[in-house]
C-alpha cells in the first residue's frame, strides 16, 4: 500500500473480513484493528515521514489457530524499547507515545526486525480467559 | 463519527456517535477547541455510541481534559463501552478522567 492515511482503512477491513470468517470473536477483531491501524499510522507518519512515493508492505497470514500480520516502513527504523512508558506519571497527560505500548499490550506476540522498520504481531483467535497484564515476548 | 451538544443547567452535554479515529479525530479536536474557547466550566463527554477508539482518540481527549484544566473547568466521561474502557484501564488514562457510569451520575455531584 502507498503512504495514505485514507488507505488505512481499506486494508483493515479485508483483514477483519477474514477474521471474521475464521471465527475470531470480537475482542480479536477489536485487537488486531487497533493494532494494526496503530503500526501503519505509525509507518506512515514516523516511518516514510508522509512520503506517499514509498511504500508500506504489509504481508499476512491466517493460520488454524492464529492470525499474524508484518508491516514494514520504508524509514531508518526506530529502538521500541527507547518510547517511554506512557503509563508512567509524568507522561498521563502526553497527547502521543502510546500506539506502540497499545501494540505490545493487546497482541499476543509482537517483533521488530533489527533496523526498527517491521514490526511482526500475531494473535490468536481465542482471547485469553485471564485478565491480568501479558507478558509479551518482544525482541 | 456525528456530535450533538445539549445543555442542561449549566452542564454542557456532548454525545458523540461513531469512532475516534486517526479520520474523526480533528473534528472532534476541532469541535471542543471551539467549546474551550468560550471556557465551558462543566463538560460531559457522553460515549455511549462509541465503540472504538485508537491512540489518536484518546490522545484527542487527553488534548481537551487539559485545555479544560486550564481555564479551571471540569470535564467527565460517561458511558464507555466494555472495550474502550479497557482502554483507559490499559493506557492508566483512568486515573486523570472522571469516568461515570452514566450522564445521570455525572451530572449528580457535578
Amino acid at each position: 500500500m502507498s503512504s495514505h492515511l485514507g488507505e488505512i482503512s481499506g486494508v483493515i477491513d479485508n483483514i477483519i473480513k477474514l477474521l471474521t470468517s475464521s471465527g475470531a470473536d470480537k475482542q480479536v477483531s477489536f485487537d488486531v484493528r487497533l493494532c494494526l491501524e496503530e503500526a501503519l499510522i505509525n509507518a506512515i507518519k514516523h516511518g516514510n515521514k508522509n512520503n506517499k512515493e514509498l511504500p508500506i508492505i504489509v504481508n499476512y497470514c491466517m493460520l488454524k489457530d492464529k492470525f499474524w500480520v508484518s508491516v514494514q516502513d520504508s524509514g531508518e527504523g526506530f529502538d521500541h524499547k527507547k518510547i517511554p512508558d506512557p503509563t508512567g506519571k509524568e507522561n498521563l497527560l502526553k497527547t502521543s507515545g502510546r500506539g506502540v505500548y497499545l501494540i505490545k499490550y493487546l497482541m499476543d506476540e509482537v517483533l521488530f526486525n533489527k533496523k526498527g522498520n517491521k514490526i511482526t504481531m500475531t494473535k490468536y483467535l481465542k482471547a485469553p480467559k485471564f485478565k491480568g497484564r501479558r507478558e509479551t515476548p518482544c525482541r | 463519527m456525528q456530535m450533538n451538544k445539549a445543555k442542561q443547567k449549566d452542564i454542557l452535554i456532548c454525545n458523540i456517535t461513531g469512532d475516534i479515529d486517526i479520520n474523526s479525530s480533528p473534528e472532534v479536536r476541532k469541535t471542543f477547541g471551539e467549546l474551550t474557547k468560550t471556557e465551558e466550566k462543566k463538560i460531559i463527554i457522553n460515549l455511549k455510541n462509541v465503540s472504538y477508539i485508537d491512540s489518536s482518540g484518546l490522545a484527542t481527549l487527553v488534548e481537551i481534559l487539559k485545555k479544560t484544566k486550564n481555564y479551571g473547568g471540569k470535564l467527565r466521561l460517561t458511558n464507555l463501552a466494555d472495550k474502550v474502557k479497557g482502554l483507559f484501564e490499559i493506557t492508566k488514562l483512568e486515573k486523570i478522567f472522571e469516568i461515570y457510569e452514566t450522564a445521570e451520575e455525572a451530572m449528580a455531584n457535578f
